[in-house]
């Protein structure tokens, strides 16, 4: 089974990636590890990352009757694990250890980049507690600490497409100038045809590779700092779940062709000035030196169950805590907020026509 | 016997029932119909003064103020203006308990048209507003046709109360130069108000559904992550045109004339009532 964990070299403890210190730390002895000396007290992860690197994804577990669930082995307490088809690393049911399913991100599904999580859990609880205290208008009795707790580290992937690009904009303008000579007033207005060539570059417009219901989420709480960005190693999962994608790059080509024309439209417009108004005719975008980069990056998710019986979703980026999801609304403090400005409106009108108008 | 004394007194139940419905259906009627135009100068026809009592009577019933239309061909030595104060006070009409009123008079002693207003009506008609009045009747008069001159006053009025009191009216004494800003709320100003207000707070609801209910999608950042390196750049002039206007010289309507568009200019009547009008125009 290609299901692993990663060892303490001192006291054979588990090791998680510790966002705080960016390195690698023992659970029970607190020692910490950098990439290098992981990867030389863990070499039979390297070995199996290397074995199955050719192998398709999900053949490294078995498929289940229905082929939607894979069951590996726990390599600490041998206990069955059952996931998904897109889960790359979760935690064993039975003895809570972290495990990476190795089989899931080699060969061609191994990313090229991964952006390691910056914010631990403790972290995350604390700004997602901080979020919703901020937010006046949700009903106060709403969240409670112990569900927060139960947020989940989620390493999701993503397609980053970079390209270079030829354009050229073709329009029209108009110059207008107004004079008076006695009682006249002359307009005068010159017609301009337009054309601007331009070679445009394009980086990391970020494209989510998994097809999930939260999909939505995921997304919103891009930008992430691409500059923070680590050659991809197995190890950077350890303490976290991770998903594999199941959107390819074919997929998504005409979209992001689609925004690339619009943005360089936009940005060749952009450079025409001097002019009352200018009006598009014709634009032509090539795009050319396409890079496509597969990385994972860091979320934090929360499924919540509200007390008014509904269930929430919510995101966090792992990297510069930006969280999106749908809050309820508490209805009394809003119509207390209704009147909050009824009232005063209406009293400073009423005032303002008796007095000024 | 007994049955007679009966008789007599059901008699005379009805004869004080009669009475009394009589007189409350009388009454008002007769009062209705109290005659609103006084034409001591024997200007108009019974039909001219038939259709000036109409319109007069409906503008009396409408707005609750008193529209009297005098003619003289005698002033006593008075002025229009002056003749005009003393016939109102005089008559009864400023304690008549309605709340103002106006009198337009055509005054062949001293060959001068003219009007005063009082109460509320001071509100109403503004000096600009005065001044169109007596352009209204100024043409008729001039042709000696004194009932459409008065009519065409009477009418010109009658658009002013239909307008409204104007949003910059106020009140200028002229004797002691106190200024006094009229202050009012229509109902539709009431109105209006309501609605922005519900506005106001109703958008700010919906902006708070909106950001606490909906996901805002992120946007590709151009500024941060894309560059444009400009190529080639031209810029032809394809064609040229002029266009010409006349600018208007004409003020808007009701800006100018005397006092500025929102003064009434009034006085104190010997008799101590406030008047508005009385400028008066020659014929």
């Amino acid at each position: 089974m290609a299901a692993v964990t990663f060892k303490c070299p001192n006291c054979g403890g588990d090791i998680k990636f510790d966002p705080a210190s960016q390195k690698y730390k023992c659970e029970y002895c607190t020692s910490l590890f950098t990439q290098e000396e992981l990867e030389a007290s863990n070499p039979q992860t390297r070995k199996k990352e290397e074995d199955t690197s050719g192998s398709e994804p999900g053949v490294s577990g078995e498929r289940d009757a229905h082929g939607t669930a894979v069951v590996y082995s726990c390599p600490d307490c041998g206990a069955e694990i059952v996931t998904d088809e897109t889960t790359a690393a979760t935690f064993c049911y039975y003895c809570h250890n972290p495990v990476v399913l190795q089989g899931k991100l080699s060969g061609e599904y191994k990313p090229d980049l991964v952006i390691p999580f910056a914010v631990d859990k403790k972290e995350a609880v604390d700004s997602f507690l901080k979020y919703v205290r901020s937010k006046k208008f949700v009903p106060a009795d709403f969240f409670c600490k112990e569900q927060i707790e139960k947020i989940s580290g989620i390493y999701f992937p993503f397609w980053m497409y970079s390209c270079q690009a030829d354009g050229t904009w073709k329009g029209t303008g108009n110059q207008i100038r107004v004079y008076r000579m006695g009682d006249i007033e002359y307009t005068e207005t010159k017609v301009f045809d337009i054309q601007r060539s331009a070679d445009l570059t394009f980086k990391n417009l970020m494209r989510d590779a998994l097809d999930k219901e939260n999909r939505q989420l995921v997304e919103a709480v891009q930008p992430f700092r691409v500059e923070g960005a680590k050659n991809f190693s197995m190890g950077y999962l350890s303490g976290f779940q991770a998903e594999k994608r199941n959107i390819e790059k074919q997929d998504l080509i005409a979209g992001l062709k689609q925004e690339i024309q619009e943005h360089a439209a936009q940005m060749m417009k952009a450079s025409v000035n001097g002019y009352a108004s200018a009006s598009t005719l014709s634009q032509d975008v090539w795009m050319h030196e396409e890079d496509w980069k597969y990385l994972l990056l860091p979320v934090w998710v929360l499924t919540y169950k509200g007390m008014d019986g509904r269930m929430y979703y919510y995101a966090m980026n792992g990297q510069t805590k930006k969280i999106c999801g749908v809050l309820p609304v508490d209805k009394k403090r809003v119509v207390t907020l209704f009147f909050g400005i009824f009232v005063p409106v209406l009293v400073l009108l009423l005032l303002g026509g008796y007095f000024l108008w | 016997m007994v049955g007679r004394r009966k008789s007599t007194y059901k008699i005379k139940l009805m004869f004080v029932f009669w009475t009394a419905a009589l007189w409350m259906f009388v009454m008002p009627l007769a009062a209705g119909a109290e005659s609103i135009v006084f034409d001591e100068a024997e200007l108009f026809s019974s039909e001219e003064k038939t259709e000036l009592e109409e319109l007069g009577q409906k503008l009396e019933k409408e707005y609750k103020m008193n529209f009297l239309m005098l003619t003289i061909d005698d002033a006593h030595g008075m002025s229009s203006a002056q003749f005009a104060e003393e016939f109102y006070e005089k008559e009864g009409y400023d304690t008549n308990g309605r709340s103002g009123g106006i009198v337009l008079i055509i005054d062949m002693d001293n060959r001068q048209m003219n009007l005063i207003t009082t109460g509320s009506m001071i509100y109403y008609i503004t000096d600009a507003r005065e001044e169109r009045i007596y352009d209204a009747g100024e043409d008729y008069v001039r042709e000696k046709e004194y009932a459409d001159a008065m009519y065409a006053m009477l009418r010109q009025v009658q658009t002013y109360m239909e307008k409204g009191i104007p949003d910059n009216q106020y009140t200028y004494d002229t004797e002691t130069g106190k200024i006094v800003y009229h202050r009012s709320l229509t109902s539709m100003d009431v109105l209006m108000a309501f609605a922005a207000a519900f506005l106001c707070a109703g958008g700010a609801c919906f902006v708070l559904y909106r950001k606490y209910s909906v996901v805002k999608e992120y946007e590709y950042q151009i500024n941060q992550n894309a560059e444009i390196n400009l190529t080639g750049r031209e810029d032809r002039l394809v064609r040229q045109f002029v266009t010409q206007r006349k600018i208007p010289r004409n003020p808007p309507p009701d800006s100018g004339g005397i006092g500025g568009g929102g003064r009434t200019s009034t006085h104190t009547s010997s008799g101590g009532r406030t008047y508005g009008g009385g400028h008066g125009r020659g014929f």
